[in-house]
């Protein structure tokens, strides 16, 4: 109902109705008015017409009759007073102007003669007024009722040549005359009298309409409803003729109204008709109307569904349509081509990587699973990156190592033909999939493509000749699906890295270690975060040789997973280096360790304990506050810890590391070389580093007593820490044998499973209590 | 059958609430004129004055002894004939009074011709088209009116009075008559007086007692006589309607 269609409609329809109403109403008020006044003129000209008619028949008769009445012959007969002969005079006369009626009078108005047989033999004419009027005006005319008739009737006076009697002349006012005067008038002619007392009617209505004609009243009604309320068919005029003598005489013109009106009866049903066609019409047109509106509101609704299905092209076009309607059209078009465009724009930056215009992760697995899906022919997944990209970033400046990843990039677009599938995983992180044809080595495809990318690289006038490592995962052999494929294809790219070859395939069974050693990770995370036991730290005591007093040991840390018991250190604190988890778990046990310290010192146990330390732990400021300020806490002076730092770690980066170092030794924390002696070490940036001891490897100390070969290399690591002024410590001394070689070499502290494997905290004081015991001879020994 | 037209001698028909003059003035006029009538001439003379209703004097009234009061036979008339002419298409006089037996002759002075036709009772004939004069006088023999017309032209109208006595006279423009007359014993009681306009048909005669005539001390005793002038205003316009648009005038009233 409420349709833009049914308003219409209804707005239509209602205009049509409101409009025939008034147009008949003000028709029907304007027609009343006129067709009253119309009859009101037609009457009172028909009325006036009457008058002339009758004025002039009048005039007519009269002049007849005065011939008649002139005539000598019988102006001599009637002087001869003989009564036949001026009734055969009478005869003749009238006969000859068709008079109906003739009389003679005398003087004093007795009849004398007559054209009908007199009522009575002497009779005095009625009308004595009307002789008098002759005489006077030499002639009378009037309207007379004689014997039961209406006459015209002109009255002479007869000269000879004095007036000798009068003649009456009467023309019968008859129903023939009144048609005729109704035939040239137009309106119904009634002559109405009373001869004695009794009425007497001619008319040229009918008999049964006389009656109602008669008592019309004058007035026409002049609005049509007053006409049908008062139910008036007739309005009659009322003249009268004669208002001599008794007999009042009148005549009555008629006008049936209901003629003059039943052109209003036609024309309304014209009007009605016309009315009813333009409803219908109104209603056609308006149908139309709303169906050129409403389908084409159908078909826009239809379009922007279609828009809103994200289907922007090959819209139905409208056929049938206003202007208005095929400009919102071509918006809609519009608005479809740009939601287009955006959504283009919008799915290409969600699909690719900015930089590079390659895919990105989320594009590239799609990519990747619809290659898998589309044909079951091998290919390779091939991840790589740049080998100290981050030197180029440093050196050049990051825009330079934008273009440089730009055309990387496009020479891995360039490298495969058709329909290359790349993407830029991370910051200098590529992959690309390659098909392998026929029988094709894979191997062969990947040192064309590194030879491909061997080539230098022209970046803003530079020529850049990179490296890359690469990792492939090969479908179908090493996966079958896109994730795996991928992950296989990266974790061949971190062994190629860690192992520093430029190719390295996937093998079987990493990815389930990759694995293993994610949730290890996890593992450990909790494990760090839970704090609930499953780490803890063990305690190796270093001895003081030349005194025999412990008054140093190492801290190692255990981990004791609930599933797979021990894991050892080495396997997760590289996972943890690795997932950049280090920074907590060093803390964890920097915290753990001068709590056991400031334990232990409680229980008058003077331990310097030595934290290992890595590489990512010398680049953390906060550490070495966290460490001052729990020291500061417990009271305890800054070298109840020390820390330890592999060789391998210094110099990776060893400018870098002696700057990082300089902070530990400026707070006063001293500093040793773990594992000296595997870590190809050179001498000179030994010199600066800012460390007080060195540890000399214990793959040099247990073989100590059999290779002579180790005892010069130990014997001169010995000397030459201390000709640097450092303390030299030898751990793995396991024999009784090695501590006294390393005594008599001068090594300052040994650790070793010969002193004591690394225990609980817990342990190491009834420990350090039972050897108190064991050894009370030994001068140097102090607990 | 009674003709309405014919000649009417009726009695006394003045009205004495209009007569000016008391009845004893009348007695004495009459003693009067008696006196001063001349005993050298055995006649009589009475004056009279004719006036109409409104006091207007009516002239070319005939006042005539009636012939039971004369004295003597008339003496027979010899005299040559009266003329009735016709000047310009009126008869001239217009009223010509005449002793019964008189002859009267019809010239036609116009140059057209006439048909002249009397109805009148006291004589019927007709002068069929003639120009000039007739072929002889025609002999009034019987008294009273007779109207003239012609057949040709409808307004000529005149009147010959045919007196029963040789004694009549015509009142002048001023309404005054002289009536002489042979002196009589007994003294005439009546006297005759006709004017056309007495009746419709013109032939209503008056017979009039003196005595009941009131008289005028200041013009010779003359007897008044009033008449009542029934067909005056009486006008004859010819071929024309002079009565028409009376429905016409009811129309817009």
């Amino acid at each position: 109902m409420n349709s833009l269609r049914n308003q219409i409609l209804l707005l239509s329809v209602s205009l049509v109705c409101v409009a025939s109403l008034t147009i008949l109403g003000a028709y029907w008020i304007s027609i009343g008015h006129y067709t009253s006044d119309r009859i009101n003129q037609d009457f009172s000209g028909a009325a006036k017409v009457f008058g002339q008619l009758l004025e002039s028949r009048e005039v007519q008769l009269t002049t007849t009759a005065e011939v008649l009445t002139s005539d000598f012959g019988f102006k001599q007969a009637v002087a001869t007073r003989d009564t036949q002969t001026i009734q055969s005079v009478l005869n003749n006369h009238s006969e000859r102007i068709s008079a109906d009626l003739m009389l003679l009078l005398d003087l004093s108005g007795t009849l004398q003669a007559s054209t009908q047989d007199s009522p009575s033999p002497i009779a005095k004419f009625a009308h004595q007024d009307l002789l008098r009027q002759a005489l006077t005006h030499s002639g009378a005319a009037a309207f007379v009722a004689y014997q039961g008739e209406l006459y015209q009737m002109i009255i002479l006076p007869v000269y000879a040549p004095a007036p000798i009697g009068f003649a009456a002349i009467g023309f019968r006012l008859d129903s023939e005359l009144a048609e005729e005067l109704r035939q040239i008038t137009n309106v119904h002619i009634s002559f109405v009298w009373r001869d004695q007392g009794a009425a007497k009617v001619v008319s040229t209505l009918s008999r049964d309409q006389l009656e109602e004609a008669l008592r019309a009243p004058e007035t026409i009604p002049d609005t049509l409803l007053s006409l049908i309320q008062q139910k008036q068919t007739f309005s009659s005029k009322r003249r009268p003729l004669s208002g001599m003598g008794d007999s009042a005489i009148e005549a009555v013109l008629t006008v049936p109204l209901h003629n003059a009106f039943a052109e209003f009866s036609i024309l309304r049903d014209r009007i009605l008709l016309i009315s009813a066609l333009t409803f219908l019409l109104s209603i056609a047109g308006s149908m139309v109307l709303s169906h050129n509106l409403t389908k084409p509101l159908g078909r826009m609704v239809k379009i922007a569904s279609d828009l809103s299905r994200g289907q922007y092209r090959n819209l139905t076009p409208i056929s049938i349509a206003t202007s208005e309607i095929k400009t919102l059209f071509q918006a809609f078009i519009k608005m479809g081509s740009d939601i287009e465009e955006r959504e283009y724009k919008i799915t290409y930056q969600a699909t690719h990587d900015g930089l590079t215009g390659l895919f990105n992760r989320n594009k590239v697995i799609a990519e990747v699973e619809d290659a898998l899906r589309r044909h079951n022919a091998p290919f390779l997944i091939i991840s790589l990156n740049i080998n100290g990209f981050k030197n180029i970033n440093d050196t050049f400046g990051p825009k330079v190592g934008d273009d440089c990843l730009r055309a990387v990039g496009q020479r891995l677009v360039e490298f495969i033909p058709k329909n290359p599938i790349c993407a830029r995983l991370g910051a200098d992180e590529f992959l690309c999939l390659v098909d392998v044809f026929g029988n094709e080595n894979a191997r062969t495809i990947c040192d064309k493509l590194l030879a491909h990318l061997a080539r230098p690289f022209k970046v803003d006038d530079l020529r850049l000749a990179l490296s890359f490592s690469i990792g492939v995962a090969q479908y179908p052999e090493h996966a079958a699906a896109a994730e795996e494929l991928l992950r296989r294809a990266s974790i061949a790219l971190d062994k190629a890295r860690s192992e520093r070859c430029a190719l390295r395939f996937y093998e079987s069974g990493e990815d389930e270690a990759h694995l293993r050693r994610l949730q290890l990770l996890q593992d450990l995370k909790l494990a760090i975060a839970e704090d609930d036991g499953q780490l803890c730290m063990y305690y190796q005591p270093k001895m003081h040789l030349a005194s025999g007093r412990i008054d140093k040991c190492e801290a190692l840390i255990r981990w004791s997973h609930p599933e797979q018991g021990f894991i050892p250190p080495d396997i997760f604190v590289e996972l943890a280096e690795q997932a950049g988890l280090i920074a907590s778990l060093t803390d964890w046990v920097t915290r753990t360790v001068i709590n056991q310290v400031a334990e232990w010192r409680d229980q008058g146990i003077d331990l310097q304990a030595a934290i290992n330390l890595s590489a990512q732990d010398l680049e953390r400021d906060e550490l070495l506050d966290n460490v001052l300020s729990q020291l500061e806490t417990l009271k305890l002076p800054t070298r109840a810890v020390s820390f330890e730092l592999t060789e391998r770690d210094m110099m990776s980066d060893a400018d870098h590391a002696i700057a990082l170092m300089q902070r530990f030794r400026q707070r006063g924390f001293t500093l040793s070389v773990d594992d000296y002696g595997i870590g190809y070490s050179s001498l000179s940036k030994l010199k600066q580093m800012p460390v007080s001891e060195i540890k000399i490897d214990k793959s040099f100390v247990i073989p100590l007593e059999q290779s002579a070969s180790d005892k010069i290399i130990v014997r001169s690591t010995i000397e030459l820490g201390h000709s640097f002024n450092l303390k030299v410590i030898a751990e793995g001394v396991e024999t009784q044998r090695s501590m006294d070689l390393l005594a008599e070499m001068g090594c300052d502290y040994i650790q070793g499973y010969f002193l004591s494997k690394p225990m609980p905290a817990k342990e190491l004081a009834p420990w350090l209590r039972q050897r108190a015991q064991q050894l009370p001879t030994q001068a140097f020994g102090k607990v | 059958m009674v003709i309405p037209n014919e000649r009417r001698v009726i009695r006394g028909r003045i009205d004495p609430t209009r007569a000016a003059i008391s009845p004893g003035c009348l007695c004495r006029a009459l003693a009067l004129t008696f006196a001063l009538a001349s005993p050298m001439v055995a006649a009589q003379t009475l004056h009279f004055l004719a006036l109409s209703d409104n006091d207007v004097p009516v002239a070319d009234a005939v006042i005539s002894l009636p012939a039971d009061q004369r004295s003597s036979p008339a003496p027979a008339y010899d005299g040559a004939p009266a003329i009735m002419d016709q000047v310009k298409k009126q008869f001239r006089p217009r009223i010509l009074a005449v002793a019964a037996g008189a002859q009267v002759a019809f010239p036609n002075s116009d140059n057209v011709r006439h048909h002249v036709y009397s109805f009148s009772p006291a004589k019927v004939f007709e002068l069929k088209l003639y120009s000039g004069q007739p072929e002889a006088p025609l002999l009034f023999q019987q008294p009273g009116v007779v109207v003239l017309g012609c057949n040709i032209h409808d307004s000529m109208l005149g009147y010959i009075y045919v007196a029963e006595t040789p004694y009549f006279s015509q009142t002048d423009a001023s309404g005054k008559a002289t009536l002489t007359f042979p002196d009589a014993k007994p003294a005439p009681q009546d006297i005759l007086v006709w004017s056309p306009e007495l009746s419709i048909d013109s032939q209503t005669i008056l017979r009039l007692s003196l005595s009941e005539l009131p008289t005028s001390a200041a013009d010779r005793d003359a007897y008044i006589i009033r008449l009542n002038m029934q067909g005056n205003g009486v006008e004859r316009t010819q071929g024309k309607s002079g009565f028409g648009g009376k429905f016409r005038k009811q129309q817009h009233e």
